[in-house]
């Protein structure tokens, strides 16, 4: 297994998420009602928004998904903010980086991946939107631009925004 | 050297934000439509009112109004054509509903929740204009 690297900017990056005063708080819609309609357009067991703290990857929304937080090193989003694009992972079994991962041997059976890195209005990746699957799988493009489009809308509720209009 | 090929402009209303939100941009990215977006029914009135649009996609839970408006349109009474395509797009129709949405000449209902590939689909086939069907 490969643990999640740590980004340059770790330091900067950590202080811009404590920042946000994020962590650890009460669930919010704003971001339930962006898991739930990326579960439900992608067709995904589970759906999270993941903010990658120093040693944890916790979880600011999740569907499907019973652990509020996992251990960083062993986080698929802790890869997926090293760069700013869609990470994708179709198959972790058979990826030398991930097959023995727990997340991917253990109960979770994860399989599928794919996270969209989420950042301050700084521009600091401070962790994902993501999906999973425990079966392997591949996005099309309109999956594709559906996560890049909710990416966006996490991007503006972190930025204090996204409020308007009753739940989806 | 190729021109771009220009957009239809296709107007929304939906007044659930994340809906709303992800079928603007992702009609956007993958180049489908221009879509102008509404929350609001009054807010529908007033782009119809200022402009001309060749799709329309109406949420239709508030049912009387929605079908108040697409009346007005296929009266001719904004700057679109009076027989531009619409899409209906309903978590439930109520008794009678069908038959007034099926007068009114709507190209297609989607039952909520669909997927926005299949909005995009029918929005990209735009001039098609088959009869009223129902898709669940």
């Amino acid at each position: 297994m490969t643990p999640a690297p740590i980004p340059d900017d770790e330091a900067d990056r950590l202080q811009a998420l404590q920042q946000l005063l994020l962590l650890d708080t009460p669930s919010d819609e704003r971001y339930d009602r962006v898991v739930r309609f990326a579960a439900e357009q992608l067709d995904m067991p589970v759906a999270l928004v993941s903010l990658i703290d120093g040693r944890r990857q916790w979880f600011k929304a999740r569907l499907g998904m019973e652990a509020p937080e996992t251990p960083r090193d062993i986080s698929f989003c802790g890869h997926a903010i090293m760069a700013p694009e869609l990470f994708v992972v179709e198959d972790a079994s058979r990826d030398p980086r991930f097959a023995d991962n727990p997340l991917v041997t253990g109960d979770l059976h994860l399989r599928f991946y794919a996270g969209a890195p989420i950042s301050t209005p700084g521009g600091h990746r401070i962790g994902t939107l993501c999906v999973i699957d425990s079966v392997p799988r591949q996005l099309g493009p309109v999956e594709r631009a559906v996560l890049e489009a909710l990416r966006g809308l996490v991007n503006e509720a972190l930025a204090g925004g996204g409020d308007e209009g009753p739940p989806a | 050297m190729t021109a771009p090929r220009s957009l239809p402009r296709v107007l929304l209303f939906e007044p659930h934000f994340v809906m709303r939100r992800t079928i603007v941009s992702v009609a956007r990215d993958l180049a489908v439509a221009e879509v102008q977006d509404a929350s609001t029914i009054d807010r529908a009135r007033a782009l119809l009112a200022g402009g001309a649009y060749e799709g329309v996609v109406l949420d239709i839970d508030d049912a009387a109004r929605t079908i108040d408006l697409l009346g007005d349109i296929r009266l001719g009474r904004f700057g679109s054509r009076a027989d531009a395509p619409v899409v209906v797009m309903a978590a439930e129709l109520r008794r009678g509903e069908e038959e007034q949405l099926e007068a009114l000449a709507v190209t297609q209902v989607l039952r909520k929740p669909f997927k926005i590939g299949d909005l995009l689909k029918i929005v990209g086939a735009r001039g098609r204009q088959a009869s009223p069907q129902v898709t669940r």
